[in-house]
């Protein structure tokens, strides 16, 4: 029988070190995919997932037991993925497109009358998509993700960001605002 | 005829609407916050789910 997550810690702070290597096992995936889309880049959300289960495991003593080390590992995932973002520079381009007109953002799209799925998959879209999350701040950007994405709920998004729920509410509105505004050139189509 | 606020679209869009069935039966009734919610809702479902 596969061991539950709570004996596997037990068995870590009994003194069995490689036993955490189960539960990186267990938790990398889903680790990875919250890292990837708060970061948007593969490197640094495997920088993420390294830093997270490191500290999981440094910290592995004041783990509350009542609580899923799942839940528990996610939360400090985000935190460090939202660090990595706040220390990270905006790109260059988008430094460009800020001050860009935004009337200029149009949307070349080659014949797609044969096939419309091709407009959402186009690379222009998916460009524009891109510039547009780089406008959010980080904690706009990781609120966002966890609702948008993760589908989280606006408490767990507060807990995680050790926020207030109105604050992670607002971070979600002022998000969706932003993305809006950037996805405008795309209304025509839409 | 009280119109409703992007904030409360928004959060029923997400279905983290405090108050959902007020919401639904004020978007069959008013055409200019249908309109509005169906913006935002296009927006949002056109933001593909990255990985």
């Amino acid at each position: 029988m596969e061991e539950n997550d709570h004996s596997i810690i037990r068995a870590v702070l009994a003194g069995d070190k490689e036993a955490y290597g189960a539960l990186v096992v267990r938790h990398s995936h889903a680790v990875f995919r919250v890292a990837f889309r708060i970061t948007g880049d593969e490197a640094d959300a495997e920088e993420v997932v390294q830093e997270a289960f490191l500290r999981g495991y440094q910290s592995l003593k004041s783990f509350e037991s009542r609580s899923e080390f799942g839940t528990w590992i996610y939360r400090i995932a985000v935190n460090c993925a939202l660090n990595m973002k706040n220390k990270r520079k905006p790109e260059a381009a988008y430094q460009i497109a800020e001050d860009a007109d935004p009337t200029q953002q149009q949307v070349q799209v080659a014949d797609t009358a044969a096939d419309p799925e091709r407009l959402l998959l186009s690379q222009e879209i998916e460009a524009l998509q891109a510039r547009a999350m780089q406008k959010l701040t980080a904690t706009e950007r990781t609120a966002f993700v966890l609702r948008h994405m993760e589908a989280r709920t606006t408490e767990e998004i507060a807990a995680t960001l050790h926020i207030a729920p109105n604050a992670a509410k607002q971070a979600v509105f002022r998000a969706v605002q932003k993305l809006r505004r950037g996805l405008a050139p795309l209304r025509v189509n839409a | 005829m009280n119109h409703l606020n992007e904030e409360e679209l928004i959060a029923y869009f997400y279905k983290q609407s405090l108050q959902p069935e007020h919401v639904a039966t004020h978007l069959r009734k008013c055409r200019e916050c249908a309109d509005i919610y169906a913006a935002i809702s296009r927006s949002l479902t056109l933001i593909k789910v990255i990985a």
